[in-house]
């Protein structure tokens, strides 16, 4: 026999109460953002929005400014941040490797390795807005799918950069 | 003697062995579908310690906080929990269950069994009695490999079953002790007065409560990490 409790109607009708609660409830705007552009974010194609909105938290709009650093070199923090209007650029030990537009991402790798901060990125244009978020990669319980898309399209993407890498160093 | 015969042996002790489990389960998730009530996908299942600790902080500054779907809520949330705990520790060791409680309910390796100690007896302790009883071990070795193999997978099968069900249900219980807790405690003045003075102008929720909490602690212990990782739950 179960040996949980029998509700009555008058319990239901809480629940379906929260249930309604939850449906009215809007979404925060950041993560209505996320959502948006999930299929612009390359390691995040193919993953169920429940389960997307479920693996990442600490979601934030950030607001830079020409030359303000977003993320430093060797910093621990570990946000990956999405590109949504303006341009950064990347230095390595002080030198600049590249520039990073609008619906571009950068910061995946400490996140989900748990390294250091491998370059600097810093507005290059007067203004630059980004979204910040975090991915709970404990969640194997109920996202087990979803992280493992999320890896799989983390590798691909590292591939891709290897591949852009060997190609410009044969053309060299 | 054919598969059927084994697996339908396999069945007949995996229902029992799973039998309280079983019920709860069903009765959980039939009670979910009917009513169309939530699983969410963030595993609320973490934060359950922390939501028992907050409803007792809760009674101790309102003594008539709790309403009796609240109660049940919060209990049945334990239940759960003990549930899962107990499955856990009772489906750890598949070889285990096999040896020490499976054999004995089979009528078939135990008749095997009983026909090995009677050969064993025999007074007469011939070559051909002797080599009957290695022939008779050997199959009865055999006979367990093949049960063993059956039994691990249908075991194997039962036991991902009712972790996800007993999950899924705890999950779902959480998510609403969650809801529940809150809203009540946001329906007394004692409580909401008390909110007042330790989390100010954020709105009382249980992730607000653990930021409150968290900024209390000293960081990098294992109690802050656990609370952190149930911020991440609350978006």
């Amino acid at each position: 026999m179960s040996q949980t409790n029998s509700y009555v109607v008058q319990d239901v009708e809480k629940f379906l109460q929260i249930n309604k609660e939850i449906e009215e409830d809007e979404q925060s705007q950041s993560l209505k953002k996320l959502l948006s552009v999930q299929d612009k974010i390359s390691i995040f194609r193919g993953i169920e929005p429940l389960e997307l909105k479920a693996i990442v938290y600490n979601l934030k709009f950030v607001k830079v400014k020409f030359k303000e650093y977003v993320v430093e070199q060797n910093d621990t923090s570990t946000e990956i941040f999405f590109i949504i209007d303006g341009e950064c650029q990347v230095f390595h030990n002080k030198q600049k490797v590249g520039t990073l537009k609008a619906g571009e991402i950068f910061g995946e790798s400490a996140a989900i390795f748990k390294t250091k901060r491998n370059a600097s990125v810093v507005c290059a244009t007067k203004n630059a807005t980004l979204l910040a978020f975090s991915i709970d990669e404990n969640n194997m319980e109920f996202c087990a799918p979803a992280l493992a898309i999320l890896y799989k399209n983390l590798a691909l993407q590292i591939n891709a950069k290897l591949e852009e890498i060997n190609n410009a160093f044969i053309k060299k | 003697m054919d598969l059927k015969t084994i697996e339908d042996e396999i069945y007949e002790f995996t229902t029992a062995y799973f039998d309280e489990v079983a019920d709860t389960v069903e009765g959980e998730i039939e009670f979910i579908e009917n009513n169309n009530l939530y699983i969410p996908k963030e595993n609320y299942t973490i934060v359950t310690d922390f939501l028992n600790t907050t409803l007792i902080n809760f009674r101790v500054y309102d003594s008539k906080f709790m309403s009796s779907t609240l109660d049940k809520v919060h209990k049945d949330a334990k239940i759960l929990q003990e549930l899962y705990k107990n499955l856990k520790k009772r489906t750890e060791d598949i070889k285990n269950i096999f040896n020490t409680y499976f054999i004995s309910s089979s009528p078939i390796l135990t008749a095997f069994a009983k026909e090995i100690i009677a050969q064993k007896e025999k007074v007469e302790d011939s070559i051909e009695d002797r080599k009957l009883l290695k022939k008779l071990m050997l199959d009865f070795k055999e006979l367990q490999n093949i049960y063993f193999e059956i039994f691990s997978e249908i075991f194997s099968e039962d036991k991902t079953y009712y972790t996800k069900g007993i999950l899924e249900a705890l999950n779902s219980k959480a998510f609403y002790f969650d809801k529940l807790l809150w809203k009540e405690a946001l329906e007394s003045d004692v409580i909401k007065r008390r909110l007042k003075s330790l989390i100010s102008e954020n709105t009382p929720n249980t992730k607000n409560y653990l930021l409150y909490t968290t900024g209390l602690m000293r960081p990098y212990t294992k109690e802050y990490q656990y609370l952190q990782s149930c911020i991440r739950i609350y978006k």
